[in-house]
């Protein structure tokens, strides 16, 4: 095919979402359960919708002590079920990110070398406790992952429940307005994941439209027991 | 027709969009209720029911085609005098579904048919024609016979958003299709001006969109007839060909389309036929007010299917839209090449995708072009989905790995061994059944024949040597 042809192989660009999952052991019982029951339909409604499928690219990245991926980033209409994870260790935020760093570059670099074209990956943080680790550390594995001199810098959504700290997961998406939600004061996980999983299946589907526009755009999901945490509650 | 939303006893909710909420009636089956977020002007929508029913513009073969391949809106209901609250449409009928490996049927959209079929195939199960397959083409002369209807009549009809999910297909009866959304349509004057009440805003998909219309502004005419090329490049083509970013920035379009050696050999698919300019001057960006009608389309693809010898796909698409009525005394289909878009057919050449299993252990081609095996999953750390590696599927390095046991492996393999079995079976019948392809499916058969001869000798021999001692033969 010559260089400036459009043919076969020119395909839609395609919309990565990171779901980056808190498995510490605070996370046992009610939280991990939903997740993984939400986990197959998350799957059905992006995976068995073609349009849907063709411009979404979904990975899971599970982090406690070390993060690791559960599931790499895939079209999921060709994946047949997402791995279920499990609870274990501390809530080591500096993991997630180094993980994420490196994780979202290999992949572009894989991707590219196949044809594929990339719109800004979204990374869509949840969290049910305060980081464990050093300050310091997570600190710089977050400023490495949103450096504005990387290109491939994600976009972050970041969902607190349980001890998750409103300050913290406000700096985690750098204090920009609606990519922050805490749960509210009372609400249960058991109520509230299945939700967050809800809203964020109704995300992805909306974002993968805004996609066919030609400027994709991260819809931020709306959840139902959770609030956006204000742009003023950083530090 | 006109009725009042309290007449209606409605039933349960099939789908929801920025459109409005499509309900069911379970007083009367085959119609649906669609129901507007906000009332809208009733006197547009009574004008669009009136046009296709009797006493209508349309000539009765023309209107048959509406009928038979539209959810054309059949009555207002009203929600005060001039106010509707909704329409009442065909439902569509069952074939314009397909059932997916998990057992869910869904609408059969176009994008079944935008992407390689050996991907489709290993997504959903399902076996779709081939790209440049006269099945594809057939689609496109039906969706062509339906235009030409809306635009033979006086006022002639634009439906202004065929985009994927607006345009259902068949080829369960061979070629169909189903338009929804069609209260959507605008009727036009002989000065191509809009008939409808001014300041209605009618909605347009991202992607399927004709290019030259402004943010802002409506379709004429001519987006349909963008649409339509579109669809036959995308349908035909199996691919996305995303053109409309260029388009929109003025820059000119280069296209090569990929097709079977067997097709392009055929004088009516050869790279100097008509139809590559006309597919192009359909395209053009620069010159929207020369896109061919529909009529030369429905001529044009006539003239391609019937020299491809596939009369058959012609004669099922005049029988499943109620009427061999013929079409319109068309514009030469042969003319000038577009200023801004080059269309170059070219022999198929294999798509870069290397098909991997995303655990450790790859599964060949074949294998992932036959369904995936349905049922439990089969649990891997790193997901035991597949994906291609033009996409970023693959684990990076040093990924936990873990393996089914061998049981399992072996019942996976069994069953993978059965669907690709089958489906060598289901190609070798689909070209058999194909007018036209028939040497290619006797000599498929031949394969199937020397696959199956191999199978029972490996079957007798494992027999011979593990079972009979057992039963002391």
């Amino acid at each position: 095919m010559s260089s400036d042809a459009v043919g076969v192989e020119e395909r839609y660009a395609v919309f990565p979402f990171y779901l980056c999952l808190d498995v510490s052991a605070s996370m046992a019982g009610d939280p991990i359960d939903s997740v993984n029951r939400q986990m197959p339909l998350l799957r059905a409604s992006v995976g068995e919708d073609p349009a849907v499928a063709e411009v979404i690219r979904f990975a899971v990245v599970t982090f406690s002590d070390v993060a690791r991926t559960v599931l790499p980033l895939s079209d999921l209409s060709l994946v047949e079920a997402i791995p279920e994870v499990r609870p274990e260790g501390r809530t080591s935020y500096g993991a997630a990110f180094e993980h994420l760093r490196h994780t979202i570059e290999s992949d572009y670099q894989a991707g590219r070398a196949a044809g594929d074209r990339w719109y800004r990956p979204a990374v869509v943080f949840i969290s049910d406790g305060r980081p464990t680790d050093d300050e310091a550390r997570w600190h710089a594995a977050h400023a490495a992952l949103v450096d504005p001199g990387w290109k491939r810098r994600p976009n972050i959504l970041a969902f607190g429940f349980g001890q998750a700290d409103p300050a913290v997961l406000s700096a985690v998406v750098e204090g920009k307005a609606n990519r922050a939600f805490i749960a509210d004061e009372g609400a249960v996980p058991a109520t509230v994941v299945p939700e967050l999983m809800k809203g964020l299946i109704s995300s992805i589907v909306s974002s993968s439209a805004s996609v066919y526009s030609g400027e994709a755009q991260l819809s931020p999901p709306e959840v139902p027991g959770m609030t956006p945490i204000a742009v003023d509650q950083l530090d | 027709m006109e009725l009042s939303r309290s007449e209606l006893r409605v039933g349960a909710l099939l789908a929801e969009g920025g459109e409005g909420k499509v309900f069911e009636l379970p007083d009367r089956p085959g119609t649906l209720l669609k129901q507007y977020p906000r009332p809208v002007d009733a006197d547009g929508l009574r004008r669009l029911v009136a046009w296709a029913g009797p006493g209508g513009p349309l000539a009765p073969g023309m209107a048959a085609r509406v009928r038979s391949a539209t959810a054309w809106p059949q009555a207002v209901v009203l929600d005060g005098p001039d106010r509707a609250a909704g329409l009442l449409m065909a439902r569509a009928p069952r074939r314009f579904s397909l059932r997916h490996r998990d057992g869910v049927a869904r609408l059969a959209t176009l994008s079944y048919l935008t992407a390689d079929p050996v991907r489709r195939a290993a997504a959903y199960g399902l076996m779709l024609p081939g790209q440049g397959d006269p099945a594809r083409i057939g689609l496109v002369y039906a969706l062509a016979r339906v235009l030409e209807a809306l635009e033979s009549a006086d006022p002639p009809v634009g439906h202004g958003d065929l985009s994927a999910k607006n345009v259902l297909w068949s080829t369960r009866r061979g070629p169909e299709v189903f338009l929804l959304d069609c209260d959507n349509g605008e009727r036009f004057g002989p000065d191509g001006a809009p008939l409808g009440a001014p300041g209605r805003r009618r909605a347009m998909t991202p992607n399927w969109d004709d290019p030259t219309v402004p943010a802002g502004q409506n379709p004429g005419l001519e987006a349909d007839r963008y649409s339509l090329a579109l669809i036959f490049l995308r349908i035909v083509g199996a691919g996305h060909f995303p053109v409309q970013k260029r388009q929109k920035a003025g820059e000119a379009v280069d296209i090569e389309l990929d097709l079977p050696a067997a097709v392009l050999r055929s004088p009516v698919m050869a790279p100097d036929a008509p139809v590559w300019a006309l597919l192009g001057r359909s395209l053009s960006a620069a010159d929207p007010e020369g896109r061919p009608p529909a009529s030369t389309w429905a001529a044009a693809l006539h003239d391609v299917l019937a020299g491809l010898g596939a009369t058959s796909v012609i004669e099922a698409v005049h029988a499943a839209q109620g009427s061999s009525a013929p079409s319109l005394p068309a514009q030469p289909v042969a003319g000038p090449a577009a200023p801004d878009v080059t269309v170059r057919p070219h022999p198929i050449r294999p798509r870069a995708q290397v098909w991997t299993s995303s655990h450790a252990g790859g599964r060949s081609p074949a294998a992932l072009a036959a369904p995936r095996p349905s049922g439990r999953a089969v649990p891997t750390a790193t997901g035991s989905g597949y994906a291609p590696a033009g996409t970023p599927g693959l684990p990076p390095p040093g990924s936990p790995v873990v393996h089914p046991p061998l049981p399992a492996q072996a019942k996976v393999a069994l069953r993978q061994a059965f669907a690709a079995w089958k489906s060598l079976h289901a190609w070798a019948g689909a070209a058999l059944s194909t007018p036209g392809r028939r040497g290619a499916g006797v000599r498929r058969a031949a394969v199937c024949a020397v696959v199956d001869f191999v199978v029972a000798c490996v079957g007798l021999l494992l027999f011979a040597m593990i079972v009979s001692p057992f039963l002391g033969i």
